[in-house]
């Protein structure tokens, strides 16, 4: 199996705090940078070869690309980040237990090897 | 998830629905300072006119009038110097100024009190309980929201978030729109203004008509929302609820099925008590249900809301740490935090109420509003929306429209109408519910001011 070309898009909130600085109320709100390193490291070391995307939903996302995603957050709102996509497939919505996400991934990945192999 | 072939290879950009706003630390703008420096100085010249013109302080304290010393009785309420309207308008600018500032000085103490027991209530009272209470509406819900609107110093311009803000932690329709009516209608501190400018009569009349417009329009959502459980029928924006974090944990698997199968999703794969939660769900606007029986994820426009946070103006009791010393002190910070930020409308209120005294004609009052009967108070409840009548406004805007001849009946409609319905506010929150709803809020709001109105002239 061959994973270097393959990406997974992590669609995250940068965090913040809507009811001001270090408030509980009502938030906070989305990630911070420590919990997004930790993703990004947690992938890397169990899906080695595999690139990660990191996308700002606070920003404009492409309609394209980002649909699945978009949808989710429509729907769900702030609470529906992280969101990880891999081939424009929803494989996680919300903050995941990465050892079960990084087997989640392993076998979509491998599944879609296989299905290479058999269809080349 | 099936691609959309269209949307495939779109590479337009679009907004997404969340933000990540954060909202700074209280600090007062050179405006608010400009406001505040116009209050003293308005009430300062207020106080020195009055003393250099030999008029009585104490009916400047107590109705807010310039008059000589010595007056007494019904008179006492009713006699201020003339101020004849000429083609002067610098005199007449100064005439308006000082009126004001006569209004300001009785004002201002009622003002001060009623922004300190606002904010003891903001800091004593736990937003968290409260919601806790409303559960998922009736009388009781729906009377206990009202209360909570009641309390809460917001004006009516200021009512989308919070609406939002409501929706969002799953407060039922029928509360929200009882709280939604009652918070810019009534709140202690225009009360405690209402009960020493125009009278404890008035403001008795003010707190119960409010509560029955509020309760009228919750109850009768409340029986909708028991009806038709999907908010979709009655909001036109999606506000994306908090769940628990069991439902969270279900919404979003039920989710990744439904991405993966557009088409919908039946409840028996996703295990037992499925459709207990995906009723709930459904409540929530997460979900719906079509018409195989099957269940996807509920459609919604791009960027249809942006996330809100409410608690900026919501009772914050359970957010004060420290015992009742540290709460004491926050109460008085609050306060002062309200004062600064409303003074701009103190200001505005009493410019307003200088001018009615001094540029429109008594004759036009005493026909158009006068007296007790059913037309007057029509046309008070009609003005009081298409004025605008900002919260805080109304009460010194009534006592120059009451000296003019304004009945009774009439004042309170326009006490109800002036802040609770106006223009702009309709068309606000056109773009959030349906017409339904609108019609509803606008109809049962405006009728009840013009019923309190009339049973109120038929009592005093």
């Amino acid at each position: 199996m061959n994973d270097a070309n393959r990406t997974v898009r992590l669609y995250y909130l940068p965090q913040s705090f809507p009811c001001g600085p270090q408030s509980s109320c009502c938030g906070p709100v989305g990630q911070s940078e420590e919990e997004l390193r930790g993703y990004l490291a947690e992938l890397e070391s169990h899906l080695p070869g595999v690139t990660v995307e990191t996308i700002d939903v606070s920003q404009k996302l492409r309609l394209g690309r980002d649909l699945p995603a978009l949808k989710l957050l429509n729907t769900f709102g702030a609470a529906a980040c992280p969101i990880f996509v891999l081939d424009g497939e929803v494989v996680s919505i919300g903050p995941p237990s990465i050892p079960e996400l990084a087997e989640l991934l392993k076998a979509k990945l491998e599944a879609a090897g296989a299905g290479q192999k058999t269809g080349g | 998830m099936s691609k959309d072939p269209i949307l495939a290879g779109d590479e337009s950009l679009v907004e997404t629905p969340v933000t990540a706003a954060s909202r700074p630390a209280f600090r007062p703008t050179p405006r608010m300072w400009f406001y505040l420096a116009g209050v003293a100085v308005m009430y300062a010249s207020g106080l020195f006119y009055a003393m250099a013109h030999g008029l009585s302080v104490g009916s400047l304290y107590r109705y807010g009038l310039l008059q000589p010393p010595g007056i007494s009785g019904e008179e006492a309420r009713l006699v201020e110097i003339a101020t004849p309207l000429s083609w002067n308008i610098p005199q007449m600018l100064w005439f308006i100024y000082i009126k004001g500032a006569a209004v300001l000085v009785e004002l201002f103490q009622y003002w001060a009190i009623g922004m300190l027991i606002a904010a003891a209530l903001i800091v004593f009272v736990s937003w968290e309980q409260v919601k806790a209470k409303m559960g998922y509406g009736g009388l009781k819900a729906n009377f206990l929201a009202a209360g909570a609107g009641a309390v809460i110093p917001i004006c009516s311009c200021g009512i989308v978030p919070v609406l939002a803000g409501m929706v969002q932690a799953g407060i039922p329709l029928g509360p929200t729109m009882a709280f939604l009516i009652a918070a810019p209608m009534l709140n202690v501190p225009t009360v405690f203004m209402t009960a020493g400018i125009l009278g404890w009569p008035m403001a008795v009349g003010r707190i119960l008509a409010t509560f029955g417009i509020a309760l009228a329009v919750g109850q009768v959502l409340t029986r909708w929302q028991r009806k038709h459980r999907n908010p979709r029928r009655f909001l036109k924006i999606h506000i994306p609820p908090r769940l628990s974090p069991e439902l969270q944990q279900y919404a979003f698997r039920f989710g990744m099925l439904a991405m993966k199968r557009p088409e919908g999703v039946a409840a028996a794969e996703l295990g037992a008590g499925s459709e207990a939660k995906l009723a709930l769900l459904e409540e929530g606007g997460l979900v719906e249900r079509t018409r195989e029986g099957l269940w996807k994820l509920a459609e919604t426009e791009t960027g249809a809301v942006k996330s809100v946070g409410a608690c900026a103006v919501l009772p914050a009791g359970d957010q004060i740490r420290g015992g009742f010393r540290e709460k004491i002190g926050e109460m008085f910070r609050m306060g002062l935090r309200l004062f600064v930020q409303l003074n701009g409308y103190l200001l505005l209120a009493v410019l307003i109420a200088g001018a009615i005294k001094v540029l429109l004609p008594t004759r036009v009052i005493t026909e158009w509003v006068g007296g007790t009967a059913l037309n007057s108070v029509l046309v008070a409840s009609a003005v009081a929306v298409l004025a605008y009548v900002c919260t805080y406004v109304e009460v010194p805007t009534a006592l120059a429209l009451m000296s003019k001849g304004m009945g009774p009946g009439a004042t309170l409609a326009y006490l109800l109408g002036g802040p609770g319905l106006s223009l702009p506010s309709i068309a606000m929150l056109s773009g959030v519910f349906r017409a339904r709803v609108l019609a509803l809020y606008v109809g049962v709001s405006f009728f009840g001011c013009v019923a309190a109105g009339y049973i109120y002239n038929l009592f005093v």
